[in-house]
């Protein structure tokens, strides 16, 4: 990856923004710095995700983000919608709703 | 509370007066867009909405607080003071269109237009029990709107009920000139007293949930909702939603390096206060002094994240791959349904203290920003829950299909207790 000017990606970005990091104090700095680096790994996370995706695309098992088998999803059937509801005292006539948990 | 940034000279009628986040340019009051970068700027022209609103009778009631250029999710980001939730004392009201959510609320409007990119209007709405609307992308002019993320910036109606949102809806839908992107159809019919007994029955798609990703009173604010749509004959339908997670790091990288290119223009020098000089030397080093000294520190994250992911071009091709990929996916889950209903928001609006934590704030737009991705309208509904703390669910439609989404909510509304 090519971080803007080719030395340390943050100072590099913050030249970027057109910002001062010498007119903040410490503290300013450090919370910048501290969100910066949240976001970064975040997107690095994205970048390798989606690299995976194209690299296994040609296999033919590329992930489909509604495949209940992908590895991409985070869920649980939605029977959990009755009883978690059912848990906050109501809605368990949606138990008897075909096409919820039959679907 | 700083819900109110400028009144206009004279009061408007009852029921004609309208709010505008401080983003939408008038050019009878100044446009701040929350920040000092722009305090004191007066703009030349109104923003197109603002246009139809007047020539439909309507009158601007005055600019609402937002949050600094439309970036954050909190309510406590605006340079002239934050927003207090009065609704949930002590707790977030949202943003960043928080000002017109709080005022909505007191009662003291109800109707304002707000603008919405990952979430600014629909936020702020759930934690206030008001409705807020995110129109179907160029079906509603962001001529005149100060941009933050052009590519997901849209303008949208808020108000107490959604009657309110509809009829506002009406007002500034259609296609601009002056919007290149805005190419839509004016609003059509809205039947907002339609049953949905009657007819075709209306398939609902209820979006999975993970088990950590709401809490119980989210869930059951979607049983009330989708109770109220079976009763009616609709079909309900399950759908497995794509990971919420990867949606918020591909909207954060977009949306940081397009507010990273739309904020570069704020040099100190054509918008805001004059600069008294000081002691930089030179215009480059005042420039940054400026920007430094007048950009609030959740903006200084979005510049720096967002240079830093528009140079590396990798963390931005990536995002737009992932976008495709969230376009597809509600491509195929609206072959089987018509309407998606998930949660709002995590959770219930986090107390002051609970939002002290970065990773709280960071989930907040956790539904709502794969719609933001996709362009899609959609619309956050309150729902009165057990422990009756403010709840709301988040319905979505096919582009283009604005009306039918305000019909079902309009549908909703009636329907729950």
């Amino acid at each position: 990856m090519t971080d803007v000017g080719g030395d340390d990606p943050f100072l590099s970005a913050v030249r970027a923004a057109g910002l001062d990091l010498e007119a903040m104090d410490q503290a300013a700095r450090d919370a910048l710095l501290a969100s910066f680096e949240l976001r970064r790994a975040e997107a690095l996370a994205l970048v390798a995700y989606e690299d995976g995706q194209s690299a296994v695309a040609s296999t033919g098992h590329a992930d489909s983000p509604d495949s209940p088998a992908s590895p991409m999803v985070a869920c649980e059937h939605p029977v959990t919608v009755e009883r978690m509801a059912a848990r906050a005292g109501g809605a368990g006539e949606l138990l008897a709703v075909p096409g919820i948990l039959d679907a | 509370m700083t819900a109110v940034l400028a009144r206009a000279p004279s009061a408007p009628e009852p029921g004609r007066g309208v709010w505008l986040k401080d983003n939408i340019v008038t050019c009878d009051l100044p446009t701040t867009a929350g920040s000092r970068m722009l305090e004191g700027h007066l703009p030349s022209f109104d923003a197109t909405v603002v246009t139809r609103l007047r020539q439909a009778g309507f009158a601007v009631a005055g600019k609402a607080a937002m949050d600094e250029f439309a970036i954050g999710s909190t309510g406590r980001e605006c340079a002239f003071g934050p927003v207090d939730n009065p609704v949930a004392p002590g707790c977030l009201v949202g943003g960043s269109s928080s000002g017109c959510a709080a005022l909505i609320a007191t009662g003291e409007a109800s109707a304002a237009l707000g603008s919405d990119a990952g979430g600014s209007i629909r936020l702020p709405a759930a934690f206030t029990r008001t409705v807020g609307m995110r129109p179907t992308r160029g079906r509603v002019s962001r001529n005149g709107l100060v941009a933050m993320a052009s590519s997901m910036d849209t303008i949208g109606p808020m108000g107490s009920d959604v009657g309110t949102v509809a009829a506002l809806f009406r007002v500034i839908a259609g296609p601009d000139l002056d919007d290149a992107t805005c190419d839509g159809p004016a609003c059509g019919d809205v039947d907002l007293a339609r049953d949905f007994a009657q007819g075709a029955p209306l398939r609902v798609g209820l979006l999975s949930v993970g088990p950590t990703e709401s809490d119980v009173d989210g869930m059951a604010a979607i049983a009330a909702t989708v109770r109220v749509l079976v009763r009616a004959g609709a079909a309900a339908v399950s759908v497995t939603a794509p990971d919420r997670r990867r949606q918020l790091a591909a909207y954060r990288v977009l949306a940081d390096a397009e507010a990273w290119s739309n904020l570069a223009r704020y040099d100190g020098f054509r918008h805001g206060p004059p600069y008294d000089g000081g002691t930089a030397a030179g215009w480059r080093a005042a420039r940054t002094r400026i920007r430094t000294d007048r950009f609030g520190a959740e903006v200084r994250v979005r510049l720096v994240h967002g240079a830093w992911a528009l140079e590396s071009g990798e963390a931005l091709a990536a995002a737009e791959r992932h976008r495709r990929r969230i376009r597809a996916f509600y491509d195929r889950a609206f072959q089987r349904c018509d309407v998606l209903v998930e949660p709002a928001c995590p959770s219930a609006p986090p107390s002051l203290a609970a939002a002290e934590s970065p990773k709280v704030i960071a989930d907040l737009d956790r539904f709502l920003v794969g719609t933001s991705l996709a362009g899609l309208p959609s619309l956050v509904l309150p729902v009165r829950t057990v422990r009756g703390g403010p709840r709301a669910v988040h319905l979505t439609a096919p582009a283009g299909a604005d009306e039918r989404l305000l019909a079902v909510a309009a549908f909703i509304e009636r329907g729950l207790p």
